[in-house]
């Protein structure tokens, strides 16, 4: 067993016997079990850091699969570890990019802006104009940060996938993770390692979204700078202003706080059902506020994509949702994949009826607990959530906690109801809209006429 | 069969109508409450709320018509150009950073004949 095999393996074993102490060996609430075992694997992944940082990441995207309780736990997951000398970047920013630093920036800082697990970002100066992909040139001189991928990173990364996979597998965790889909989960977990690796990705996905959102003068993403971007290299536009864990009160008087929480939901719906690509990692680090009152998109490690298809049906579901129309939520989620079986569907759609009027009635809503109630609801239920559907559920959630952390009283599903109208309204002029459904519709007319 | 009554078919026409408008009125008044603690929910909450948006529609085109701007509609042929400039421009940034790889590959060679 090696040095690292040996520290995961008495990571994870140390938290599930602090979990079984602390919750007196099973007997107190299972709510409180829950928790505190979440807590428990959330300080052993910080404690071993690398993959186990990425694979908390994903956990706390994926409620359908692992529950809110560790799902919430591990949103709180701090990717942040000691800096690494710059020396060790220097070499990898000229093996990239084939120049000494002094020639490729005007000037580069050695003291790191960030570090986390995968990588670490500096300030530096541009040393020559360079035109974006979209947008204005950025000038000789412009301010930029470079993103490096650690030395040694993919490999560490690569290694622990391996041992995860071998303890994954092992009759232990089988018996802790019973119902999770081990394999499959670690082969998607790989798979968004390995494109987190090729900082190129993130760039691309950012140009993308520079340019989705170019009639939008409220939201700024940052511009790419591809001379000076390698697989593990990405230079890009600095960004000024407060991240959004960072805002305090006084920032927040300064800026239209209501304007942008109302502003930052709508561009998410717009990214959902309009653009068929969203930012699926949004939390407050990952955005920014800046002082002339934007939002500013940073990290696009993990995209959800959509198709044509898909977006019409989460309009329709998140239509059921906002007007707490039971029977549409279910109808055109079973089209996104979630399928109630004929048995259950008077128990979900009653359920879901009455979770609706609790959460999202009485003019005030609260999202998150009804999409955890939600996702809950259809496990109870043995139905199976597609892992897309869950991002999502999770995403929008996610969007309702930091629009509230601009402004508190903010009521996520009174943006989303004008919004999904227009949407459904939008489609139904699509001529081959109109031609599926008018017999329907001269049917049900001439029934009711005639009856 | 009695002869066509005109009067009677423009009266029936008339009633149809007048019933039809008595209803979207009524629609669009609780799609208005909707934003409200009024708001029942189910099927009819949705219609009723999209009729509150095509009322807010309408004002608009009233509005665009008395103002003599209502030919301002956007060219879906700007959207398209749009997207064509966008894919070459991508195209570029993806050349400027294969270059950059060539660039370091030409680095390495000519270290190694050194």
């Amino acid at each position: 067993m090696s040095v690292r095999s040996g520290s995961i393996t008495r990571a994870l074993l140390g938290a599930a016997a602090r979990g079984v102490v602390r919750s007196r060996f099973g007997l107190v609430s299972t709510a409180t079990r829950r928790a505190v075992f979440a807590t428990e694997w959330r300080r052993a992944f910080e404690q071993l850091g690398g993959a186990f940082i990425k694979l908390g990441q994903m956990v706390s995207v994926r409620p359908d699969e692992f529950g809110d309780e560790l799902a919430g736990e591990m949103e709180r997951l701090r990717d942040q570890v000691a800096p690494v000398p710059f020396s060790q970047l220097r070499t990898v920013i000229e093996e990239s990019l084939g120049a000494p630093v002094e020639s490729l920036y005007a000037s580069i800082d050695e003291t790191p802006l960030a570090s986390a697990s995968v990588a670490q970002v500096h300030a530096a100066v541009l040393a020559a104009p360079y035109r974006p992909v979209w947008g204005e040139e950025l000038p000789s001189g412009a301010e930029v940060v470079v993103k490096v991928i650690r030395p040694g990173a993919a490999d560490a990364l690569r290694g622990d996938i391996v041992e995860a996979r071998r303890l994954g597998s092992s009759p232990l965790m089988r018996l802790i993770l019973k119902g999770v889909d081990v394999g499959s989960l670690l082969d998607e977990f790989a798979n968004s390692v390995e494109r987190e690796l090729d900082l190129r990705v993130e760039g691309r996905v950012a140009d993308r979204f520079a340019f989705d959102f170019r009639p939008d003068p409220k939201i700024v993403v940052p511009r790419i700078v591809w001379t000076r971007t390698a697989p593990r290299v990405l230079t890009m536009e600095r960004m000024y202003g407060w991240r959004l864990s960072e805002l305090g009160e006084a920032e927040l008087a300064g800026v239209d706080a209501h304007g942008l929480a109302v502003h930052g939901a709508t561009a998410f719906m717009r990214q959902v059902m309009l653009y068929g690509r969203y930012h699926a990692d949004l939390h407050p680090s990952n955005l920014f506020v800046t002082p002339d009152n934007r939002i500013a998109y940073l990290d696009f490690g993990i995209v959800g994509r959509l198709t044509d298809a898909e977006r019409g049906d989460i309009a329709q579901v998140l239509a059921g949702f906002v007007y707490r129309d039971a029977d549409r939520a279910l109808r055109y989620s079973a089209n996104l994949g979630v399928i109630v079986p004929p048995d259950r569907v008077d128990t979900v759609r009653r359920e879901l009826g009455e979770l609706l009027d609790r959460t999202m009635g009485g003019g005030s809503t609260d999202f998150r607990h009804f999409g955890f109630g939600f996702l809950g609801l259809l496990r109870r239920n043995g139905i199976a959530i597609p892992g897309g559907y869950g991002l999502l559920v999770k995403s929008l959630a996610t969007v309702e906690g930091v629009a509230r952390r601009l402004y508190p009283d903010i009521d996520i599903m009174e943006v989303a109801r004008p919004f999904v109208t227009r949407m459904i309204g939008d489609s139904i002029g699509r001529p081959e809209k109109l031609q599926q459904r008018i017999p329907a519709v001269w049917r049900a007319a001439m029934r009711e006429l005639l009856a | 069969m009695a002869d066509f009554d005109p009067m009677k078919f423009f009266a029936l026409w008339m009633f149809t109508h007048d019933q039809a408008d008595d209803l979207m009125i009524q629609s669009v008044a609780r799609g208005k409450a909707v934003a409200g603690e009024g708001m029942s929910g189910g099927p009819d909450a949705f219609t009723d709320g999209f009729m509150a948006m095509v009322a807010e529609e309408k004002a608009r085109l009233k509005d665009q018509i008395a103002s003599g701007h209502a030919d301002d509609v956007a060219d879906p042929g700007d959207e398209k150009l749009e997207e064509v400039r966008f894919e070459v421009a991508e195209l570029r940034g993806r050349l400027d950073q294969m270059q950059t790889t060539l660039d370091v590959i030409a680095a390495h060679l000519t270290a190694k004949g050194a």
